[in-house]
């Protein structure tokens, strides 16, 4: 809740990406901490020059080294926006445990919401999250993603999300 | 024949012969006991002594009237002296025919005994230390019952008795030629113990268990005492002391040393043969408690107890008739619980008996009071008063004008109950010498008193075969001997119990002489068909000693073979452990959420250093100069918030288990609960954060103490434990605990601080008298939410207070049929909703220095 506080002492704004990076090859995030984290927001953007349903997965490990890392088997939310420049409309999608990017040359916007509730009731020690981008075989194919984590310790400097 | 004391304490009494003068004394019983072969009785103590006081007024009343003294020189005062007892004249040796005469008009049999023999009584100074053939080893001799004088009001010694041959008053130590060895009379007897109190070996009686009451004690006949409007007041010794060499048929024997309890059983309930029916179709009859408890007295004898009978009440007055008119003998009998009794296994003694009622019981169990005499109401014998008539002592007039000699009959009960002076009437058997100068004898009168006396007597023996011919106690119940070709026992462990007396005790069941082997191999061994009749030696040896052997058909052995059938008993509902769960509930600071609300949200101070600039989040004064500018400082805040998170069990259950197994559900609903409380528990320790509550080990605000330079691993030193405390915020002090993995005990129990090579104790860790471990005065507690020894977490250092947690509604619980109706299953749900984390949201670095300190502290892992 933001309510009268800024975001940056509520949220946690952590870049899973070394800013945009390609998609060919595949994409494995920085992973961050849950454990002072209410809920948490992988916020991805992709820029296709190319046409392909790559596949956003997210993941849940043990710790962010990433220890035991696996793809969630829950079903979190989802909002896309599959032409962001044609709409500045997240659209809700089905939860999923995954989400799959429409087949098409536009830049897009997704967003999945994680509760570290099912993270942990998917696995008593999974407290850290991260994603995969499954490799789009093109070079010119791009993403940036970034956590977005609501904090439980809202303050100026919110206790650090990269470690353990 | 010679009769004399074995001690130099007194000689008999010369004899004279007082022609005319004949003192008739009506004694109850003393010839039955004779007949029976009885030795030990109190009953005819009041005899002698009432006899002993008609003596003298006799001899008072002769001696008014000008007779001369007929013993001039018996002592007046209480000098026990030798005296002959129920006798016309107490000179027998003098009078035999009048004695003989006595002996007839009483018993109806003449000759018995031969009193003529008794002329002989002298001294026998040749027996003299023949212990053998003292009369306390003599058929004939019965105990006097101390405390009850026989010819004085002072109390008899223990070993006073009477001679029931000859009459006279004797003791334990003397001897005599006339000397017959005493023989345990072939007697109904009872045996009842607790393990064989049953009725037919089938079932125990309605009321009694086997456990009940365990063994009987027997004492003499009860007998009526006084009569006082409708109460009838009985009494007899219900204990009497026994010795190593005078046990019970079960080889015990009671003591002045036994514990009879506060109050020697006094004020117990009174009741008929233990409730036990003697025999099927009289249970009704038998299963009585009387209105009126007993009364008991100890004394050095044993216990004398008496018992008021309400003749008003319609039960109790068959009963009491059948005391009051001799038609019933019956003696006391007492029981006990089995967890009371105690007995020296050595010795046979009885050494606690607390006795929880005393029951009339018709048939004695105890070999040293055998039936002696009929029991009779005393005031059955109530002979004419002087009112009715009857000639006084010395009186002239009418009929006695011409007896020179008055006969009193003195009705015992009478003068005894109502405190009366004896009647005086005429009696038969006057001297053919005196009879010129007496009245004839009243023969009608004492005809008719005797055929009552064979009336009682035909109706007690009628009962007591009554008694017999019912069926016996089973298991150990009573056995009917004397007739040889019955069973002298009736079951094999009651068979059993007398040999083993035998044995260990030295106490030889008479029945077992009875049927000792004629096997001349076998001399110590007994006849098994004798002992238990030739059907049951037939069963034994038939085919259940074959099954016994090697079953040939069902048996719990096998499983298939029946095994399979036979079940356990099952301690219903469920073993479970206690734990200490919710300790560390009950510490934490804990806010229930309001009901439309699904989270906390606590504002707080943003301070995480008491530095200068960041007290409270960053408020600072300053020191200025006169004129000088201000500087002005900005506190900053903080929110911690907290959501609601969900603690769930479910636990699916099929409605045949719960119906069939009431425990589960009751089970489930403590356990479940309790497994919550368990997983809360653990997360406010190692709670991760994300998804549940944020433990201590996971918090920003833990500080965790660095392990010391080269310490081994697994291990905690002093300094460990020091640093610690030292990190830990100085106001959580007052509200901290420890708490440790179990592993660590032996650790914290040797702790010491190195000194040269060797070390001294810390004085850290402590005990408390209730066994509480201290550190630093601060209470420790071995935890299972700890983690192992070497691992961040195996000691921790906590302020609780300074853990928030809320919680909405508590633990709710539901069950529901309706989620598998179709499978005829329920779900029993349990669900908590409940948040929780440090409010410190980072250590605490101090104003000066630079080791932070925390409510939270522990130890890094040393590995």
């Amino acid at each position: 809740m933001i309510g009268n506080n800024t975001l940056p002492s509520v949220y946690k704004i952590v870049d899973a990406t070394a800013g945009p990076v390609t998609t060919n090859g595949g994409v494995t995030s920085d992973y961050v901490s849950l454990k002072n984290v209410l809920r948490a927001w992988i916020v991805l953007q992709f820029t296709q020059a190319v046409g392909h349903a790559t596949v956003v997965q997210p993941q849940v490990a043990t710790a962010v080294a990433p220890t035991g890392a696996a793809s969630i088997t829950f079903s979190a939310r989802i909002w896309s926006n599959e032409d962001t420049a044609a709409s500045d409309t997240l659209v809700v999608r089905t939860a999923a445990a995954s989400y799959t990017l429409t087949n098409d040359i536009k830049k897009k916007q997704v967003v999945i919401e994680i509760d570290p509730a099912e993270a942990v009731a998917q696995g008593s020690t999974y407290d850290v999250i991260g994603f995969t981008i499954s490799d789009s075989s093109q070079a010119t194919n791009f993403v940036s993603g970034q956590f977005l984590l609501e904090m439980s310790y809202q303050q100026a400097t919110p206790p650090a999300a990269i470690t353990n | 024949m010679a009769v004399t004391k074995k001690e130099s304490e007194g000689e008999p009494v010369a004899a004279e012969s007082v022609p005319g003068v004949t003192i008739n004394v009506n004694v109850s019983g003393a010839g039955d006991a004779t007949k029976a072969g009885a030795r030990h009785s109190g009953t005819d103590n009041s005899e002698l002594k009432t006899a002993r006081t008609h003596i003298r007024k006799a001899d008072q009343a002769l001696a008014s009237a000008g007779a001369p003294d007929p013993d001039p020189d018996e002592p007046q005062d209480d000098t026990p002296i030798w005296m002959a007892k129920g006798v016309p004249n107490y000179r027998p040796a003098h009078d035999p025919a009048t004695r003989a005469q006595f002996v007839l008009n009483k018993f109806g049999k003449p000759g018995l005994p031969d009193y003529g023999a008794a002329k002989g009584i002298v001294d026998a100074p040749g027996l003299r230390g023949e212990a053998d053939r003292c009369c306390s080893g003599c058929q004939y001799f019965q105990w006097m019952s101390s405390g009850v004088p026989f010819y004085s009001d002072a109390p008899q010694p223990p070993n006073k008795g009477i001679c029931t041959k000859f009459d006279f008053a004797t003791e334990q130590a003397w001897v005599c030629d006339a000397w017959e060895k005493y023989e345990p009379p072939a007697a109904t007897v009872v045996i009842v113990e607790a393990s064989e109190m049953t009725m037919d070996g089938k079932s125990a009686p309605a009321g009694h268990t086997d456990e009940a009451i365990v063994a009987l004690g027997y004492g003499e006949p009860v007998k009526a005492i006084k009569r006082d409007g409708d109460l009838l007041e009985v009494g007899a010794y219900g204990i009497l002391f026994g010795s190593p060499k005078e046990r019970d048929l079960t080889g015990q024997w009671f003591s002045p040393k036994t514990d009879y309890g506060p109050r020697d059983g006094d004020g117990v309930a009174a009741m008929l043969n233990h409730g036990i029916p003697t025999r099927k179709g009289l249970e009704e009859f038998f299963d009585v408690t009387f209105k009126q408890p007993v009364k008991a007295k100890r004394d050095n004898v044993g216990v004398f107890v008496s018992h008021m009978i309400d003749m008003s009440d319609e039960y109790e007055r068959a009963f009491g008739e059948m005391i009051e008119q001799g038609k019933a003998k019956f003696r006391w009998s007492s029981g006990t619980a089995n967890h009371i009794a105690r007995y020296d296994p050595v010795t046979g003694e009885i050494m606690r008996w607390h006795p929880v009622e005393f029951s009339y019981t018709p048939m004695a169990a105890e070999p040293r009071l055998p039936a002696i005499v009929p029991l009779k109401s005393l005031s059955t014998l109530t002979t004419p008063t002087p009112e009715s008539g009857a000639p006084q002592a010395g009186s002239t007039g009418g009929e006695s004008n011409t007896a020179a000699v008055a006969v009193k009959t003195v009705s015992q009960g009478e003068s005894q109950m109502a405190g009366e002076t004896p009647a005086v009437t005429a009696a038969p058997n006057a001297q053919p010498a005196a009879q010129a100068q007496t009245a004839p004898p009243n023969v009608a009168d004492f005809g008719a008193r005797i055929t009552g006396i064979e009336g009682t007597l035909s109706e007690v023996k009628g009962f007591m075969q009554a008694i017999n011919s019912s069926p016996a106690i089973a298991r150990g119940g009573f056995a009917t001997v004397g007739e040889e070709d019955k069973p002298k026992f009736k079951t094999l462990g009651e068979f059993l119990m007398s040999v083993a007396r035998a044995e260990a005790h030295g106490v030889t069941d008479q029945r077992l002489v009875a049927i000792k082997s004629n096997d001349p191999n076998d001399e110590s061994g007994f006849s098994l068909s004798k002992a238990l009749g030739d059907g049951f030696v037939g069963s034994l040896y038939g085919a259940h000693m074959k099954a016994i052997k090697a079953p040939t058909g069902l048996s719990e052995g096998l499983s298939s073979g029946g095994g399979f059938l036979v079940g356990t008993d099952r301690m219903p509902g469920i073993m479970s452990r206690v734990y200490d769960v919710g300790q560390l509930l009950k510490l934490v600071n804990m806010i229930p959420i309001s009901a439309n609300s699904n989270g906390l949200t606590i504002n707080a101070e943003d301070e995480t250093s008491r530095a200068t600039g960041s007290r409270r989040g960053g408020i600072r004064f300053y020191w200025t100069a006169e004129a000088g500018s201000k500087t002005a400082s900005a506190p900053t805040f903080r929110q911690i918030e907290f959501r609601l998170r969900k603690a769930v069990g479910l636990v699916y259950a099929t409605d045949e288990l719960i119906s069939d197994a009431s425990a589960l559900e009751a089970w489930i609903m403590t356990n479940l609960p309790e497994e919550l409380a368990f997983g809360v528990e653990d997360s406010i320790i190692n709670g991760l954060g994300g998804g549940m509550p944020e433990g201590v080990l996971a918090s920003p605000a833990l500080v965790s103490v660095a392990k010391e330079t080269g310490q081994t691993a697994t291990t905690i030193v002093t300094a460990n434990l020091m640093k610690m405390w030292s990190r830990l915020w100085v106001r959580s002090r007052q509200n901290s605990i420890w708490i440790y993995n179990q592993d660590c005990q032996p650790q914290l129990d040797s702790l010491t601080i190195p000194v040269g090579t060797s070390g001294v104790e810390p004085r850290i860790v402590r005990y408390r008298d209730d066994g509480v471990m201290t550190i630093y005065g601060r209470p420790a507690m071995a935890s299972e939410y700890c983690a192992t020894l070497g691992t961040q977490g195996d000691i921790l250092l906590l302020d609780l207070g300074e853990y928030q947690m809320i919680e909405k509604g508590g633990v709710q619980s539901a069950s529901s049929i309706h989620v598998r109706f179709v499978n005829d299953e329920s779900v029993f749900r349990f669900v908590y909703r409940t948040d929780g984390k440090p409010k410190w949201n980072s250590p605490l670095t101090p104003y000066k220095g630079s080791n932070t300190v925390s409510p939270f502290v522990a130890i890094d892992t040393r590995a």
